[in-house]
């Protein structure tokens, strides 16, 4: 019966996070647009982009090579995976055992190579250059990214979000410093990782843009759909790492995945909002500051693992 | 029964060293091939029959005793990682074209050496197999073409060799038992009665010296980027051999009644070794030197996990010793296939497009179609992503690091931390470096006419590294497969139990795990809707000319583009350097110690040639004579 009822909510989360990732970019541009007193676009906008650019003929480069088209698919394929194994409104699902942290950062990073791959492949000086840029960026967040999830892992004795996610909800208001350290490792990962990556004016940002500059059409469509759908899973991956109050526990009643449900959708609003907010005030972070900011959140991912065994050694 | 047809391989590859210098050289590397596959054969026919360990007493040795071989659970899959990638490396050096007689009878002889290495039992074999790596590599690498390039890289090698070799002879002297003469000493009297105080502390140092001589390790990994055209074999291949030393030495020969700090100096040197061999990749400008040195970022992470075994092994937590353990095994699999595919790969592009320098090349998989796919999968399993060979290592490193965490002591967790971080740091950084060679030798555009024009390579050489690349793809999503040869030599060094052959890999017996088979499923299975989806709709791409920017369109005696508009490898890499500042004077001053280290031993092969001018034949009469002069003195010790 169990599997059953994780398989319905697998199937439900998919379809969620399908019908989610689009949107989501559209509120948080329509929310970015109000802030500085614009009308802003409607919140449905880019599913309209995307099936413009679905109807247009692929073309690619004379240069490029079949890598191309194949590394833009295998990245939106990989950041699909980690939507699907990532929890949204309850714990427990199908692909749950799976759902590793070290290998959900692990398909982030192959989403990040085979973009890389894309944007190196026509042989173009921008492409290489935000390649370039967001491998070096990588380099630093990756190392943070893994200090919170070993803090993480040690507090739950497993590497699985499930896990991470049930031992959070158990420990409820009893916060430990090393996991708060840890989430704003996290928070930080995030937005150098691309959280902000759709938000941002191509022009100024040289990175992701960079790279699809050489796409157009289908494809295009393809590397918008992974930077929507990467802006959902870092949501995701922090309200499932760190703020997993109100998601279903595994087996639960109709009542429970309701309330998951708006739970969820309640997290999503204020962290986009938030997202928003931050996007607004703090404005563009230029990419030679980037390093820093990383290199501060490596020193909090240390500091969380520090904290955890000071703590430890006192309790 | 195997261990004498084994010894009898041996034979026919020293037989084929010495006949290389009559028969033609097709028989020659063809024979090898032959030799290891059938050897390769024989040792998992042997495994899988989960045979006992055998002993066989060679009626050559030292003056009153005998040369002992065994193949145990712990050598065999060593020797399966000597000998099967050893076959697409024979095959390879057939088709050279620039060999000399000297490379031709190295590739034999310097096989046979290595396996002898792995199948000693006693300190005499043992000296005999590193010695004879010394020598046989030095032939290998003592091409005149290359030696303007590589500077020296022979005599280096030889001297290194012959230092490690020193080296763990002694470590392994030490550790007989007092009322043993330690050349009749076999492993057998040392496990019965494995070193205390003193010994076993000068016996890690010894070793780890040595291994790390031989593992081309930090700070001894001055000789990694160099090999040229042999590194396929020397790097890919035999630098396993190194860690395999480690293994045997510090775990099966010394017990476990180790004090716990001992996995503290094999983190360290792994953590260091981890890191420099990625960042000094995206700094070299060739392409073989770019892959070799690579090879320090799995080595580097396999000494980290036998580290981390060392911490638990005296913690006694037979579960995370295990976890560690089958770790490092993966890493030293993934490098043997990964890196030996690479390395085959940069020698085949090498070969259609006439160089190796990364700014002349570029844009070969539109001419080498199947070297360049086999290459990008070759780095994809190195690189340490998902679901490829190298992850399912990682992933298990991080949960036997999780695992050990829980020994306690503020200094290990400390250890442990930094552990962490140097792990997922160098993962990053290899991803970086593998991103970057990818993009500028295989994708993009050529930058010279001459790559423009590249050719594949024949069907045997495109054979060779499908075959490792496919049997890389295989291995990463079943890496039960890959622990299956070593499970029941790495269960008895971690005091553990054997697990069966499973589709997951899992931290214990209840925890969830990875799954490399459903992770590559699943994405097998969005890739395939997706491409049916964008196939639904008619035919493929429209080729236009590239946007690039905004360039102007080149001019026609350009067909391939500008070059100079294309990002090259000294570019990509350079954001990087940037944020690190002051990191390239800090190769300066680790090159300092490690030049320093191979003049001595430059210096040392200087004077031990500069008494046999004659050539290789004299150069191998010297190199015997100080082993028999080195036995002497040992003899007339004891």
């Amino acid at each position: 019966m169990n599997l059953v009822v994780g398989f319905i909510a697998q199937i439900l989360h998919i379809a969620l996070m399908a019908a989610a990732a689009p949107t989501l970019i559209g509120l948080i541009r329509w929310i970015q647009a109000r802030l500085v007193g614009r009308a802003g676009p409607p919140i449905l906008q880019p599913w309209r982009s995307l099936a413009r650019l679905l109807r247009k003929q692929p073309i690619l480069a004379e240069s490029a090579s079949e890598v191309s088209a194949f590394a833009t698919l295998l990245s939106l394929a990989a950041v699909a995976i980690v939507a699907v194994m990532v929890p949204s409104f309850t714990l427990g699902t199908t692909f749950a055992p799976f759902a590793d942290l070290l290998v959900i950062a692990g398909l982030l990073a192959l989403a990040r190579c085979s973009i890389a791959l894309a944007g190196v492949d026509a042989g173009s000086a921008l492409g290489g250059l935000g390649a370039s840029r967001m491998m070096t960026i990588a380099g630093l967040s990756e190392p943070a990214l893994v200090l919170a999830i070993f803090t993480l892992g040690l507090l739950a004795g497993s590497s699985n979000l499930d896990v991470i996610a049930a031992m959070q909800q158990e420990s409820g208001a009893n916060w430990q410093t090393g996991a708060g350290l840890a989430l704003i490792a996290t928070v930080l990962v995030a937005i150098a990782d691309g959280a902000n990556g759709p938000l941002v004016r191509p022009e100024l940002a040289m990175q992701r843009d960079a790279m699809a500059l050489e796409f157009s059409g289908p494809d295009l469509a393809v590397i918008d759909a992974t930077e929507a759908l990467r802006l959902l899973v870092w949501l995701n991956l922090i309200i499932a790492m760190f703020l997993p109050f109100g998601i279903a526990p595994a087996g639960a009643g109709l009542g429970v995945l309701l309330l998951g449900f708006v739970c969820w959708v309640a997290k999503l609003l204020v962290l986009a909002a938030a997202l928003a907010l931050l996007q607004t005030v703090m404005g563009r972070i230029r990419p030679m500051h980037v390093p820093h900011m990383l290199g501060v959140a490596i020193l909090l991912g240390l500091l969380a693992v520090v904290f955890l065994f000071a703590g430890a050694g006192t309790v | 029964m195997v261990l004498t047809l084994l010894a009898i391989l041996i034979a026919a590859l020293v037989g084929l060293a010495i006949a290389s210098v009559v028969v033609p050289r097709r028989v020659v590397t063809l024979g090898t091939a032959g030799v290891c596959g059938l050897g390769g054969l024989l040792v998992l026919a042997s495994l899988l029959a989960r045979g006992q360990t055998a002993m066989l007493a060679l009626p050559v040795g030292p003056p009153g005793g005998a040369a002992h071989l065994t193949l145990d659970p712990l050598g065999a899959p060593f020797l399966l990682l000597l000998f099967v990638p050893a076959v697409p490396c024979a095959v390879f050096a057939d088709a050279e074209r620039d060999g000399t007689p000297a490379t031709l009878a190295g590739l034999p002889a310097w096989l046979a050496a290595m396996a002898l290495t792995v199948l000693a039992d006693d300190a005499f074999t043992l000296a005999l197999g590193l010695g004879g790596v010394g020598v046989a590599g030095w032939l290998l690498l003592s091409r005149r073409e290359e030696a303007d390039e590589t500077g020296g890289v022979a005599r280096s090698y030889l001297g290194l060799a012959a230092f490690s070799a020193v080296c763990l002879v002694a470590a392994v002297a030490l550790m007989a038992p007092p009322a043993v003469a330690w050349l009749d000493c076999d492993y057998g009297a040392i496990r019965a009665a494995p070193p205390e105080g003193w010994r076993a502390f000068a016996v890690l140092v010894l070793s780890l010296i040595g291994a790390a001589g031989l593992a081309g390790l930090f700070p001894a990994h001055g000789w990694v980027s160099r090999t040229g055209s042999a590194s396929a074999l020397l790097v890919g291949v035999g630098t396993n051999i190194g860690i395999y030393v480690l293994f045997r030495v510090l775990l099966d020969l010394c017990g476990s009644a180790q004090p716990q700090w001992w996995g503290a100096p094999l983190l360290l040197i792994g953590a260091v070794s981890a890191v420099i061999g990625p960042l000094r990749a995206t700094f070299e400008m060739h392409l073989e030197p770019v892959l070799a040195i690579g090879s320090l970022h799995q080595m580097g992470l396999a000494v980290m996990g036998l580290g981390v075994a060392l911490f638990a092994h005296a913690a006694d937590l037979p579960q995370v010793a295990g976890l560690a353990l089958d770790a490092s095994w993966l890493l030293l699999v993934t490098h043997a296939l990964c890196r030996t595919l690479l390395l085959l790969c940069a020698g085949a592009a090498q070969r259609g497009a006439g160089t190796r320098r990364l700014d002349r090349l570029g844009g070969l998989i539109h001419r080498m179609p199947v070297t360049g796919s086999c290459a990008l999968a070759g780095l994809f399993g190195a690189a340490m992503l998902p679901p490829g060979l190298g992850f399912a290592g990682l992933w298990l490193l991080f949960q036997s690091l999780l695992g050990a965490f829980r020994i306690g002591g503020f200094g290990l967790q400390l250890l442990i931390a930094l552990a962490v971080l140097v792990v997922a740091l160098s993962a990053s950084v290899a991803a970086m470096a593998a991103v970057q060679l990818a993009g500028v030798v295989f994708l993009g555009r050529p930058r010279t006419p001459r790559t423009a024009v590249a050719e594949e390579v024949p069907r045997a050489l495109r054979l060779c590294v499908i075959s490792l690349a496919t049997l890389t793809g295989l291995l990463a999503i079943l890496p039960g497969l890959a622990l299956l040869p070593a499970t029941q030599g790495l269960a008895r060094l971690a005091n553990g139990s054997g697990h069966g052959m499973s589709l997951v890999l899992k931290p214990a017996v209840e925890a969830p795990g990875y799954a490399p088979i459903a992770i590559a499923g699943l994405l097998a299975l969005v890739c395939y809707v997706l491409l049916w989806f964008s196939r639904r709709r008619g035919p493929g791409h429209r080729r236009e000319p590239a946007w690039s920017g905004g360039f102007a369109a080149p001019p026609p005696w350009m067909p391939f583009g500008d070059p100079a508009t294309q990002i090259g490898a000294a570019s990509f890499a350079e954001p990087l350097h940037r944020i690190l500042g002051p990191w390239p004077v800090v190769p300066g001053a680790i090159d300092l110690v490690q030049t320093s280290f191979v003049r001595l031993c430059d210096a040392l092969c200087r004077a031990s040639r500069a008494a046999s001018r004659p050539g290789i034949p004299g150069s191998i009469a010297v190199t015997l004579a100080a082993l028999v002069v080195a036995i002497g003195v040992w003899l007339v010790a004891s």
